[in-house]
């Protein structure tokens, strides 16, 4: 066992390295880059009639660019490891405090559809592969290319034309679906609020993350960002499910007598040790882009919103910290699969390299 | 306890349905197996033994695969009339299987302990400390040194020798009346294949088990077997007595893989030709295309029916053996057949 | 070959290094084909860029003023230059038919690709007329994949073909929001509904652009990011795949570490801080999804060759005295086609929402016309003018599910584990 606990330490250790190069390669990129503070010092001098040479100098001493490049690369490192990630001028705040004030937003749909997708995507993937060449089987398929194929910012307008659009005067069947309708934008106030209301005797606070209003106005969002995710996971888990259904041990297991439960328990266990290390992947590229769609079609003051409007509004601060927590994330979901492959496969070389989709 | 057959195989049929076609795997086969006795199949790869073994208790894969016709008589009831939830009864309790290649027989992320308990305790009503103490026995009993410690280890830590070990144990671990063990020694050196011929023969004289051995190793056959089913293309072609197969061998398919045997004679021929399409198989005699002594009839209406030639017990599917013909024509040199190949198992042993 | 021809020469006659030699240059007029036209067209992007310079269209057929987009840091030799089809003569506005074709970058990167393809996908399925009679069994078996590929190929010659003759879509202050044809609607400024003629098929936008023209514009774009980033993509990554399973050792390990890195950045962000930085045009959206997009090619075409490394085959030519690159040319990269072919199939869809997505948030080059952008441009408008962003998403989303199906049809006709036994 102390073989597995140096093969997590490695990780980690690697883990460190892996930030700190990209830390690096971002700071090199900012370096190289013209900077947008100083064409902004440099721009408003001119306006006022002043030396603009002057400004960019002053600028640069105000903000330590003036000092070799690495003393700079220096207190930009211990800056970021020491979580000192600067000031936003956007939203006038310390990035820091900025990130903690918006992630809720962005967990409260994304921990659903996390569970969404993997359940019910390995869930749909594994039926479908043990009834390979059934009508089910070609409806899933058909389920998952739609999921892996639609835009899901697409998706997301043609859902909201729907219910929050057509909804509003659609009768069906003689039910006014305008009581389906869906609210378009992320109103937060919902969570804000303390109004009250009483149901059956009992006061309830209409106000907070788990109430019926939130959880209406997620309901988009989560349908949006579950669909790829969905999709991807129920192709792998088909794809492995059916590597795995005509292998010799699962005719050793049948063989034995075991029941199609106990069957299924051991495709599955086995099937999960390719499928943990695709799954990182998986949700990283699904949220990498996701949120930021997610966010800006349907205004949630989440992380996402931060990325898309801090690169539109160019403030230099808030992108670094996004893409240190990117990265960290990353890293994070890549050391977790790390450790989960360990526990889910005994043939593990800790000596080799691991990781990574095969 | 009566004289019928423990096992007894009746015109069994089965298929698979594929893009291209149905493929009649087994097409029509019937056989059995007395108590206590080991019967082999032999053929070359594709003539449909490895199927045949696994039709008995239904284990391939249903759909694609199908059991056409036939039964499938086991100590008196029809397998093939069960439903699966009374099959699995039998799987693994009363009938058991040990497949070719113990690499991919054990599931790899389990113990070899988790897997041989998760047999015993399907079917008995057993604590887990008890059916952990039996796997103990069972490691033990198949010769597997230090039991109790390699309980609990993983596939991957076995040998291959070792591993087919482990899965013999498991097929053991309920004691079932018949073994049906599907070229379990092809995918092992050749000292290590003696050993376990060895175990399963003592184990079959502690346990009074019947088995059905499937393997294209004459070798092999000539070791252990009581009585020899010779199959080609979902056919039988031939069956009988070990002594009489090996001294006397009836059917011309049989002769010829008989003489491509190592150290048989000066020359090693090898049978001309390839197995026939099992989507569309010729018509009359399976093994007509290739047989250097066929006739215009061979080629003409089904295969032949099983007929008695010269001993009891010992029969041939073949016209030569009708009446009005003469068998004797068999005998004659093998003109036709060529010396240049010297494999008859085509690639068998992967 | 030689050994064959001259009876007096023996084994140990023949020069074996010379023998081995040999074949690297490939003189097969398949090969010399490849040389010409690869050279014709760089040889036609030098004379456009430094013969021809910047402001002149290569094949001149009407004298135009150039439009640029702004020149980006760095890049501005990679300004986009677009044909145009109206000028004023006399103070007469006129419109032509004809076309000059100025070729943009764009353009060029994709004469190479298309050539490379040409000469090793075509070429060697026409050599192979079995191989390829037995794939197309194969492949033909999927109705949907079928379907898949004419649909592409349609989208692709229109895609292409339409913008060479198309006249651009014109900003029309008369024609906004105008239905598309069998639509009756009452779309925002119009005091009553109004219907949709042929004169525009498939509607307006809310500029009073032709949605018809914007989706044939927007589809040659999809299919040059979709194209040209996979290009890049699956060559890197085939180069690294190859080279890091065939060399192992340090080789492998410092390419495999890079891998891990380069996934780790998130591909996403590292595309806004880059665009951030130098700002988005076209050809730099798809040199950085094929440059940072080939990771999981690297790791798929990694672990099939290694696993080819295995077989007898490459033992047998290591043992005949082969060279390292032979190996990895002649048999690696061969036997592993199936891997690097599924996976170039579906990138490109991959690459073509990327590059929709970006334009979707305004991330984009917007002289370029691409869906994304369309789509965002009539969000405004859901109520009243529905087919502005649902149109353009109908062929996107049709064009990656095509892939999707093309790419999972050549997988199971190409990839031999998935033969049934």
């Amino acid at each position: 066992m102390s073989g597995m606990k140096w093969y997590i330490a490695r990780r980690t250790i690697w883990a460190i390295i892996v930030l700190w190069i990209t830390l690096s390669v971002t700071w090199m990129l900012l370096e190289l880059s013209p900077n947008q503070g100083e064409l902004q010092a440099a721009q408003q001098a001119a306006m006022q009639g002043q030396d603009a040479d002057k400004a960019i100098e002053d600028y640069k001493k105000r903000e330590g660019l003036d000092k070799p490049a690495h003393e700079r690369y220096l207190s930009y490192m211990v800056n970021m490891y020491t979580l000192n990630w600067g000031y936003s001028t956007e939203w006038d705040k310390n990035v820091i405090s900025l990130f903690l004030d918006r992630w809720p937003f962005t967990l409260q749909y994304i921990l659903p559809s996390t569970m969404l997708t993997m359940l019910v995507g390995y869930g749909l993937g594994l039926y479908s592969a043990l009834n390979q060449y059934d009508r089910s089987d070609y409806v899933a398929t058909f389920i998952a290319f739609f999921g892996l194929s639609i835009p899901n910012f697409w998706f997301a307008i043609v859902l909201v034309l729907i219910t929050a659009v057509w909804f509003s005067d659609l009768v069906l069947f003689g039910v006014d679906m305008s009581m389906f309708q869906l609210p378009v934008f992320y109103k937060s106030e919902v969570i804000n609020t303390s109004e009250t209301i009483t149901i059956m005797g009992i006061e309830l606070v209409r106000g907070g993350w788990f109430t019926f209003d939130n959880v209406k106005q997620l309901l988009l969002p989560v349908i949006v960002i579950s669909t790829a995710g969905f999709a991807a996971n129920m192709r792998y888990a088909r794809a492995y499910t059916l590597e795995y259904a005509n292998a010799e041990f699962v005719k050793t297991a049948r063989a034995k007598g075991a029941n199609s439960i106990a069957v299924t328990r051991h495709i599955l266990r086995v099937a999960l040790v390719p499928l943990s290390t695709i799954l990182v992947f998986q949700l990283l590229s699904v949220f990498a882009t996701g949120t930021v769609v997610i966010e800006f079609i349907f205004s949630i003051p989440g992380l996402g919103q931060v990325t898309y409007l801090s690169f539109v509004n160019q403030d230099t601060p808030v992108i670094l910290g996004i893409t240190v927590i990117g990265v960290f994330v990353a890293l994070f979901g890549f050391l977790l699969q790390d450790i989960a492959y360990v526990y889910l496969d005994p043939r593990i070389d800790y000596g080799d390299r691991t990781g990574g989709a095969g | 306890m009566s004289d019928d057959p423990l096992l007894d195989v009746r015109d069994l049929k089965t298929q698979f349905h594929t893009d291209d076609g149905t493929v009649r795997a087994v097409d029509g086969i019937s056989f059995d197996v007395d108590r206590g006795e080991t019967v082999c199949i032999v053929g070359e790869s594709g003539s449909g033994k490895s199927v045949t073994s696994e039709s008995i208790t239904r284990i391939i894969p249903i759909p694609p695969g199908e059991i056409a016709d036939g039964e499938v008589i086991f100590d008196g009831q029809d397998l093939t009339e069960m439903s699966t939830d009374q099959l699995r009864k039998i799987r693994g309790n009363r009938i058991a299987h040990v497949f070719q290649n113990p690499q991919g027989a054990l599931n790899p992320v389990y113990t070899v302990g988790k897997q041989i308990i998760e047999a015993i305790r399907i079917h008995k009503d057993v604590s887990k400390q008890e059916a952990r103490e039996q796997t103990i026995d069972l490691l033990d009993r198949v010769g597997i040194p230090e039991a109790g410690k390699r309980i609990d280890d993983y596939p991957y830590e076995f040998s291959g020798g070792m591993k087919q070990r482990v899965v013999i144990a498991m097929a053991l671990s309920c004691q079932p009346d018949l073994l049906i063990a599907d070229e379990p020694t092809t995918a092992l050196d050749v000292t290590i294949q003696a050993q376990i011929l060895r175990l399963l023969g003592d184990l079959q004289d502690e346990f009074g088990m019947s088995i059905i051995f499937v393997t294209h190793d004459l070798g092999v056959v000539a070791e252990i077997a009581d009585r020899v089913v010779v199959m080609y293309a979902g056919k039988v072609m031939e069956r009988g007595d070990v002594y009489r197969i090996f001294e006397n061998p009836a059917h011309p398919y049989t002769k010829a893989l008989l003489r491509c045997r190592p150290g048989q004679g000066s020359q090693r021929e090898a049978i001309r030709g390839s197995l026939p399409s099992m989507i569309d198989p010729p018509d009359g005699c399976r093994f007509a295309p290739r047989c250097p002594h066929a006739v215009e009839d061979c080629r003409d209406g089904d295969q032949p029916p099983m007929m008695e030639a010269e001993h009891p017990g010992h029969e041939v599917s073949c016209i030569f053996y009708q009446d009005g013909f003469d068998s004797t024509q068999l005998d004659s040199g093998p003109e036709g057949l060529s010396a240049s190949e010297a494999r008859t198992d085509g690639g068998e042993s992967r | 070959m030689a050994t064959g021809t001259d009876p007096d020469l023996t084994f140990e006659d023949v020069d074996w290094d010379a023998e081995q030699e040999h074949p690297l240059i490939d003189r097969s007029p398949v090969f010399l084909a490849q040389v010409v036209i690869n050279a014709v067209i760089f040889g036609a992007l030098i004379w456009d860029y430094f013969i021809l310079n910047n402001e002149s269209p290569t094949i001149e057929g009407l004298h135009y003023p150039a439009i640029g987009g702004d020149s980006l840091i760095g890049l501005g030799f990679w300004e986009l230059r677009r044909p145009v089809l109206q000028f004023t003569t006399n103070g007469i506005e006129m419109t032509t038919t004809f076309s000059v074709w100025d070729v943009t970058s764009v353009e060029w990167l994709l004469m190479v690709v298309l050539a490379f393809g040409f000469f090793n996908v075509v070429v060697p399925l026409y050599q192979n007329q079995r191989m390829t009679a037995y794939y197309w069994r194969q492949f033909k078996k999927n109705k949907a994949a079928v379907a898949s590929l004419v649909f592409l190929i349609v989208t692709f010659v229109i895609g292409f073909v339409g913008p060479v003759f198309l006249p651009p879509p014109e900003l029309s202050l008369t024609e906004q929001y105008l239905p598309p044809m069998g639509v009756t609607a009452q779309p925002p400024g119009y005091a009553e509904p109004i219907s949709g003629t042929l004169a525009h098929p498939l509607g307006t936008d809310h500029q009073g652009q032709d949605m018809l023209k914007l989706v044939i514009f927007g589809m040659r774009v999809s299919m040059q990011v979709g194209l040209l980033s996979m290009s890049i993509a699956v060559g890197i990554g085939t180069l690294v795949g190859t080279t890091a399973a065939h060399a192992g050792g340090i080789v492998d390990e410092v390419l495999m570490r890079y891998v891990d890195i380069q996934s780790t950045f998130p591909v996403f962000l590292l595309l806004l801080l880059l665009i951030y930085l130098y700002g988005g045009s076209l050809i730099l959206i798809i040199a950085l999804y094929g440059f940072f997009g080939w990771e999981g090619i690297a790791r798929q075409v990694r672990s099939e060759a290694l696993q080819k490394n295995e077989e007898a085959y490459i033992q047998a030519s290591e043992a005949a005295g082969a060279s390292q690159w032979w190996i990895v040319r002649r048999h690696i990269i061969p036997n592993t086609s199936s891997t690097i072919i599924t996976a170039a199939t579906l990138a490109i869809p991959a690459f073509i929402l990327g590059e929709a997505t970006l334009s979707f948030l305004g991330f984009a080059d917007p002289e370029i016309y691409s869906w994304g952008q369309v789509i965002a441009g009539g969000r405004g408008d859901l109520r009243g003018a529905p087919w502005i962003s649902t149109v353009p998403g109908f062929f996107l989303f049709f064009m990656v599910l095509a892939f999707n199906y093309l790419g999972d049809a050549l997988r199971d006709s190409i990839d031999p584990r998935q033969e049934q036994e």
